[in-house]
């Protein structure tokens, strides 16, 4: 018995709570390789038009694994917190994946008020995968999921960029070390613009939907922080202008995070890095630029928005503009 | 207190009723202008490209009220997702500082979880005149809702046993008595009006005729409701000569959304069954809905589903897919028309058409045994 994993969506975040929990009671699990063009184009055409890019690219790793396990993993992402929700596309995640693919479970991925893992929705599915496992154990291994996820989540917030984060955590895994309670700062450069990259991670860390806009900015130099990596304290803050509260959980951590910089003054630029028909990026961005435009002397922002269509190298020139910008935007403030 | 001068956004003939409504709560209503293209491309010019029809087209009613006319406060709508619609308010509300206009935008929640809020939101500017008005404008208001559906329940069901004709003056007729809904202030009055255009529908010929084709037309609420947006698709419909269920009624929505969900009533239970086999749970806005009545429509043998929504509306992309396969297992027509600025109304049209003709020849060659349907 197989589990597929598709390399899309919140494998760029959960993944470490997965694998943790699969690891613990002993499944298979094979994970789809980096986004290529082929899996990109598959997707394309396993979905409607009108759906975003990101889900596009789900089915494209689905398809890629369905000939090659047993059973695809794609979990439902409805609430997170009290008040927040995914969007409406990833809550219907499992009905649209049991659609077009043989061998699907229904998962729900959900965190309650204290952002910790809603365990009945994992029972009755991990019930069908290890058949005659104690509830105990059952639980023993969420709980262990949850651990890894934990140190994970403690590893970005030290400011290592996710790939990192993900390679860091099995080599003190491995290595037997506590990973959460080591402190090392994430290996960046110390001089150089610092760019606060805004994004979904399943956006800005995909090989092919990043369009290695984080390798442009670490080859010229910059320091680049994302919101995975705000303290727990901030993620959720508010601006001063802000008279609602974003219900979308990362739409308001994108917010927030810009906010965390922004305020301390710690960036000299933001990027918002969007996906083509994502909705709540949509309306983020527009927040983001406006309550961007009341601050005085705010970091220039670049809007990014990328389709199935968009080139690198298109990408990678306005990035480097963008930074001769900030470059020429530092002389001038010096002269 | 001063008289304050409020306006909102338009939707269909809502606007009938929330006059009236804020008339007698002691407001001064103003209007925007009817939606037409000029609406639509002012208010795409200052909103985000990928953002949804409706908001481009309230920033566009906002707009043109306040090029000509003064009001003190913009009233909305909001939500608690995940449906983009609520966080309108506040994208719309940064939109408008950004272009010069400082006025307060109340935007009223659910009332299930913000009641004092919502009720705040109304003292501040009516102070005690507030409790004092609220029964006289809930019942006018309710009842301008209830009467403006009925007429409009009645237009749809009467139409395909007309001639070409008769049709047409049905429908002239529909929006005299609109108008005439409008313009009076008195509850008694609206059921004279009613009884009026019973007596009238009443005396129109009827033909009888052996074929109705039966069209459901589901999806989105604003783009369902607003015919400016949807390119009149219910009335042209309705004119061919096709009976159209339409599933979302305004008093219907403020009636579940307002009062049942303030109730803790759960209305959506029989809708949540039957989308069950293809969809699990609530998605926001009407995408539950969408796969139900999508199901309904294929269980009590409509000739077809019409699925109208913005492009890009996140529930109702969702839902698309998933009526993608309840019409191949159901083996019903559907038609989704998604709609943005740029949607040109000579290609919707064309799409309407076909999908009529489609729907025509298919019953055509079921009922001569070679259809699909027959053997299922």
């Amino acid at each position: 018995m197989v589990i597929g994993i598709p390399r899309s969506l919140f494998y760029y975040y959960f993944f470490p709570f997965w694998s943790g929990v699969f690891q613990a009671l002993g499944l298979t699990y094979l994970v789809s390789p980096e986004t290529t063009k082929g899996i990109m184009e598959n997707g394309a055409t396993l979905t409607a038009d009108e759906i975003c890019l990101p889900v596009k690219l789900h089915f494209g790793h689905a398809h890629y694994l369905a000939d090659k396990v047993d059973l695809i993993f794609s979990p439902g992402f409805g609430r997170w917190g009290r008040r927040s929700h995914f969007c409406p596309k990833l809550i219907s995640l499992p009905d649209l994946t049991r659609l077009q693919f043989q061998g699907t479970l229904e998962f729900h991925h959900e965190l309650d008020e204290a952002n910790s893992i809603v365990e009945e929705y994992w029972l009755a599915p991990l019930r069908q995968l290890a058949p005659g496992v104690k509830k105990k154990t059952l639980l023993y291994a969420l709980k262990e999921g949850e651990n890894k996820q934990a140190a994970f989540v403690a590893l970005c917030r030290q400011g290592y960029l996710l790939p990192q984060a993900f390679k860091e955590l099995d080599v003190r895994l491995a290595s037997g070390e506590d990973p959460a309670r080591m402190f090392k700062a994430g290996s960046q450069q110390e001089k150089g613009p610092r760019i606060l990259v805004l994004g979904h991670p399943y956006m800005v860390y995909d090989n092919l939907a990043g369009q290695g806009l984080l390798q442009t900015l670490t080859k010229a130099g910059a320091r680049v922080f994302t919101k995975e990596m705000v303290p727990a304290a901030e993620e959720d803050k508010l601006w001063p202008t802000q008279e609602k509260r974003v219900f979308w959980t990362l739409g308001q951590q994108m917010l927030s995070a810009a906010y965390y910089y922004v305020s301390r003054r710690q960036i000299d630029g933001v990027i918002f890095h969007s996906a083509c028909l994502c909705g709540p990026d949509a309306l983020i961005g527009e927040l983001l630029e406006k309550y961007l435009g009341k601050v005085e002397d705010a970091p220039p922002l670049l809007k990014l928005t990328v389709d199935e269509h968009t080139g690198d190298a298109g990408l990678q020139t306005r990035v480097e503009a963008f930074l001769d910008l900030l470059e020429w935007r530092k002389q001038y403030a010096a002269v | 207190m001063p008289r304050y001068k409020v306006t909102i956004a338009r939707m269909g003939t809502s606007n009938i009723f929330l006059r009236s409504f804020l008339e007698e709560l002691g407001f001064e209503p103003l209007l925007p202008p009817p939606i037409t293209q000029e609406t639509l491309s002012l208010g795409s010019r200052y909103t985000p490209e990928f953002a949804c029809l409706p908001l481009k087209v309230n920033l566009g009613n906002y707009l043109q009220t306040l090029e000509t006319q003064d009001p003190d406060l913009i009233f909305m709508a909001g939500g608690i997702g995940p449906c983009r619609f609520g966080l309108y308010g506040e994208v719309q509300k940064e939109i408008l500082r950004s272009l010069g206009y400082d006025l307060p935008f109340i935007v009223i929640e659910p009332p299930k979880k913000h009641f004092t809020e919502v009720i705040q939101n109304f003292t501040r500017f009516l102070g005690g005149k507030f409790w004092r008005n609220l029964p006289r404008a809930i019942r006018i208001c309710w009842c301008k809702a209830k009467v403006t559906d009925v007429l409009d329940k009645m237009t749809l069901s009467l139409a395909p046993h007309l001639s070409v004709e008769w049709r047409k003056e049905l429908w002239r007729k529909r929006d005299e008595f609109l108008i005439a809904i409008d313009q009076t202030g008195k509850t008694g009055r609206l059921k004279a009006i009613l009884a009026e255009a019973e007596e009238v529908f009443a005396s129109f010929p009827q033909e009888p005729r052996a074929d109705v084709f039966r069209v459901m037309v589901v999806g989105e609420i604003y783009t369902v409701l607003e015919p400016a947006v949807n390119f009149q698709v219910e009335r042209r419909l309705s004119l061919m000569g096709i009976e159209v269920t339409r599933t979302i009624y305004i008093s219907e929505w403020i009636w579940q959304q307002i009062i049942l969900n303030f109730l803790r009533i759960d209305w959506q239970k029989s809708l949540r069954e039957e989308a069950k086999p293809y969809l699990s749970r609530f998605i926001g806005g009407h995408g539950l809905e969408t796969v139900a009545y999508t199901v309904r429509a294929a269980r009590r043998h409509y000739d077809g589903v019409v699925q109208l929504a913005p492009l890009g509306c996140m529930p109702e992309v969702a839902a698309m897919s998933i009526i993608g396969q309840v019409s191949k297992e159901r083996q019903i027509p559907v038609l989704s028309l998604l709609m943005d600025e740029h949607t040109a109304e000579a290609g919707a049209l064309t799409r309407i058409e076909a999908f009529v003709d489609l729907i025509q020849n298919r019953k055509a060659r079921t009922s001569s045994g070679l259809g699909s349907r027959a053997r299922s």
